[in-house]
């Protein structure tokens, strides 16, 4: 190969073609270079500078003046390094390509290190380090770190040294990061290229031999030239050889060394990076543990909690059930009726409410808002109010004066005002849709009055509709608007019905529709003449046919009865029992009369009714009362002075006055008159029922 | 004023309220566990919109079931929608129910009697 690029070289010279000459003379140099015989490389780079200074070619000129910097440097003799590396720069300076100045820098530098002139070259350093941050050359910049720190480590200076090598060292960390991604393949190229590298170190001998041959051969034609000097310069050479062996070994040892180093590097670097990853892991999976214990303590707490609400659930379940009307108070009234009371949750906003009083009987069946736990507190409201508003009425006034339409007002006015509702946006709206039933067994006769829930009549194959208000019991822009009461007369037979929306509100079927008001008409109107249980059998199973997979969607109550002939009624509620005793009643208002008619009737007594205080003392004087009740404001003569003249004539006959609660000297006055008792209206009928036992009993 | 949509769920419906494209409609089941929540924005919306209604406003409220807790807070809503006539502008309520189901008819018609605003009753058949 040399005597190929020998013989152009030559060619090249006769024909005058520097330049072609010049660049053969380069690759016999590089051959050279490569093979590790600087000493020859130095004499064609040499040749091939003085023909590129005939051709003008500065670049060429540059890089070989670099090159032989490179090659002096090897050899140790670092004068000639500089002098070299010196020209190139002058060249670069010249050319102004900053990036060849800043290497050019740097390799003077390395030189100046190694010739220990730490003094000099740090001015170099930074012109370089400035050049090369400025056009952004990371490698440069990192060279010049490293080449800063270690001198500035042997002029003594600590903390710069340690300032540039953490510089240094970080600018190194970040390139590495930068190449981290591509290092594995990289890594096969190296493995390649330090394989190569030992195949071409084998080799290296042999080649080594074979050059030294050629090289012989050379100097032999050399020495017909100047034969003294061949003979020195092969002695030399010789020497320079062996040398170069040595060199090649050496060379050889440090790229295994380099090789191992990066290798260990790397695999230090990998282990570093599973090492990091794994702990990553482990923590990530400690903080799973714990997170999932954690998940485990809350589940346990909710399943706790859920556990102790539903027990709370179902002991309110307890107190719902035990509001609810018994059984056996149905029973005495009724002798066939149904409820279909199936809450959706455990507890329920439907509740149904019986009282009754004297073979009359209120019944209710209620839909408070919501469902669970928010409509049972609402049920339970509507129960205690019923109790409340019926009793009242029942024990202050005569029972038949009782009127549907008026208990919904009543539980209306309670409602709004304990719940504090304004029709304010805010307010809670929670009421209650409601219908209710007095069923008067004396006289065959029922009231309906209904807020949003209806009355279902069932009378020879037909039903009768009767529609309830279109509000509920809350406030509403129809505050003022009282219910609708309906006077109906029931004959034997008639089947009723009440509910809730719950039945019909039922989302099933096929298409997931609603059940509606006109299945249930068509089908309470197909089974109404069964009996009440084999009915509730029908519309339980129809309810579950129709909902199937579907969730129950609210709460459900249905109540039906057949209406039957009146049930004797034992008045367990009555114990007084004035069978043959005459009660005289002077009262000249005929509602007062009739309330304590009605009051009176279950005691069997006997009552006679006078107007004015004259007829009073009139009956007196002839026929026998055990008894007197006397009102005080009558025509003709007033209930103080008919007592005085009445115990003139017969001191034995108990006379109790009535007097109004507003006279606070009733009292008083009452005495004077001489009235064993007196009674203020309105009358409190347990204490009027006492007072009486005491003069009858 | 940007618009509300509210996706239609198992227990609550869907809610467009759009004044650009005025279009604004309530559809589908309301039962929400939690009423006054639920209808929380769509009133506030509305409160906004009858200060600066369109010049015509057809509401469409086409709902399968309304449980009782619900009925009042429509009642809200008509009650707010009502306002739009202080602004001199109309306003409309298109009342759908299924053929046969005279509970959301008869709904429908309650409000239609204590609330002045025209209701148009729109009965049709399910698909």
């Amino acid at each position: 190969m040399i005597n190929e690029y020998l013989a152009k070289v030559e060619e090249s010279e006769k024909d005058n073609n520097f330049r072609d000459a010049a660049n053969y003379n380069n690759k016999i140099a590089y051959l050279y270079w490569q093979h590790g015989i600087g000493i020859n490389a130095i004499t064609y780079f040499q040749r091939s500078l003085s023909l590129n200074e005939k051709t003008g070619n500065k670049n060429a000129i540059k890089t070989i003046y670099n090159n032989l910097g490179f090659i002096y440097s090897e050899y140790g003799d670092f004068h000639s390094a500089i002098k070299n590396f010196t020209e190139s720069l002058k060249l670069c300076r010249l050319q102004k390509k900053k990036e060849e100045i800043a290497t050019a820098l740097i390799n003077i530098s390395e030189v100046l290190f190694e010739i220990k002139k730490y003094n000099e070259l740090n001015e170099k350093l930074y012109e370089a380090l400035d050049l090369a941050k400025e056009i952004g050359n990371f490698h440069l910049i990192k060279n010049c770190y490293e080449l800063l720190y270690k001198n500035y480590e042997k002029l003594g200076d600590n903390n710069k040294s340690s300032e540039y090598f953490d510089l240094y060292l970080s600018l190194q960390k970040h390139l590495q990061k930068k190449e981290l991604e591509t290092l594995a393949t990289r890594t096969k190229e190296a493995e390649a290229k330090a394989i190569a590298k030992e195949m071409q170190l084998i080799n290296a001998k042999d080649t080594l031999n074979e050059m030294l041959k050629i090289n012989r051969e050379i100097h032999l034609k050399n020495q017909l030239l100047n034969k003294e000097k061949v003979i020195k310069d092969l002695a030399l050479k010789e020497e320079t050889a062996r040398s170069n062996e040595l060199e090649a070994n050496a060379k050889a040892r440090r790229t295994i060394l380099f090789f191992v180093i990066t290798a260990l590097t790397l695999v230090t670097l990998i282990l570093v990076l599973i090492y990091i990853q794994f702990n990553q892991k482990n923590k990530a999976n400690r903080k799973l543990q714990e997170q999932k214990i954690e998940i485990e303590k809350q589940r346990d707490l909710a399943n706790t909690q859920k556990q102790k609400i539903t027990d709370s659930i179902r002991y309110a379940q307890r107190i719902q059930k035990a509001i609810l009307p018994p059984n056996e108070l149905l029973d005495n009234f009724l002798e066939d009726y149904l409820v279909l009371y199936r809450p959706k949750d455990i507890v329920s906003g439907d509740f149904y409410w019986v009282t009754h009083k004297n073979n009359i009987m209120i019944l209710a069946a209620a839909d408070c808002t919501g469902h669970g736990v928010p409509g049972a507190l609402m049920s339970m409201l509507g129960v205690a109010f019923l109790n409340e508003i019926v009793n009242k009425i029942v024990t202050n006034k005569h029972i038949t004066s009782l009127q549907a339409d008026d208990i919904l007002n009543e539980l209306r006015k309670n409602v709004i005002h304990s719940l504090h509702q304004t029709g304010r946006r805010e307010d809670a709206k929670d009421g209650m849709d409601i219908a209710l039933l007095i069923i008067d067994f004396n006289d065959n006769k029922l009231q309906f009055a209904g807020a949003r829930n209806p009355l279902y009549l069932m009378r020879k194959g037909e039903l009768i509709q009767y529609d309830a208000n279109k509000m509920s019991v809350s406030y509403s822009q129809r505050i003022n608007k009282p219910f609708t009461r309906h006077d109906i007369k029931l004959k034997k037979g008639d089947v009723l019905y009440i509910f809730s929306d719950g039945y019909n509100d039922q989302f099933g079927g096929d298409d997931g529709m609603k059940f509606k008001s006109k299945r249930l008409k068509e089908l309470v109107l197909d089974i109404y003449q069964k009996p009440m249980l084999e009915q509730k059998e029908i519309l339980i199973k129809k309810h579950e046919e129709w909902k199937g997979e579907r969730g129950q969607l609210d709460d459900i109550l249905i109540f039906g009865l057949r209406y039957t002939e009146k049930k004797k009624i034992i008045a367990t509620d009555q114990p007084y029992n004035w069978v043959n005793k005459n009660i005289l009643v002077a009262e000249d208002i005929d509602v007062n009369y009739y309330f304590l008619e009605e009051v009176l009737k279950p005691t069997n007594a006997q009552l006679i009714r006078v107007s004015d205080g004259k007829d009073a003392v009139e009956f007196c004087k002839s026929n026998n009362v055990d008894l007197i009740l006397m009102d005080i404001n009558m025509p003709n003569m007033n209930g103080y002075e008919a007592t005085r003249n009445i115990k003139n004539i017969n001191s034995n006959i108990p006379i109790i006055v009535q007097t109004a609660a507003d006279y606070n000297d009733g009292e008083k006055l009452s005495k004077s008159a001489g009235a064993d008792d007196y009674i203020s209206k309105p009358i409190d009928l347990k204490t009027f029922m006492n007072k009486l036992e005491r003069f009858l009993g | 004023m940007e618009p509300l949509f509210i996706k239609e769920a198992e227990d609550t419906p869907k809610i467009i309220l759009n004044k650009q494209e005025n279009n604004f409609e309530i559809t589908g089941k309301s039962l929400p566990e939690e009423v006054i929540r639920f209808y929380a924005p769509v009133l506030n919306w509305l409160d906004r919109y009858v200060a600066s209604p369109n010049d015509k406003t057809i509401f469409k409220i086409k709902l399968e079931y309304v449980n009782s807790a619900s009925q009042m807070t429509i009642h809200e809503i008509l009650s707010v929608l009502e306002r739009i006539k202080d602004q001199d502008k109309d306003i409309e309520v298109e009342w759908y129910f299924m053929e046969d189901d005279d509970e959301m008819r008869e709904s429908g018609e309650e409000y239609s009697e204590i609330i002045n605003i025209p209701f148009k009753f729109i009965g049709y058949v399910p698909d």
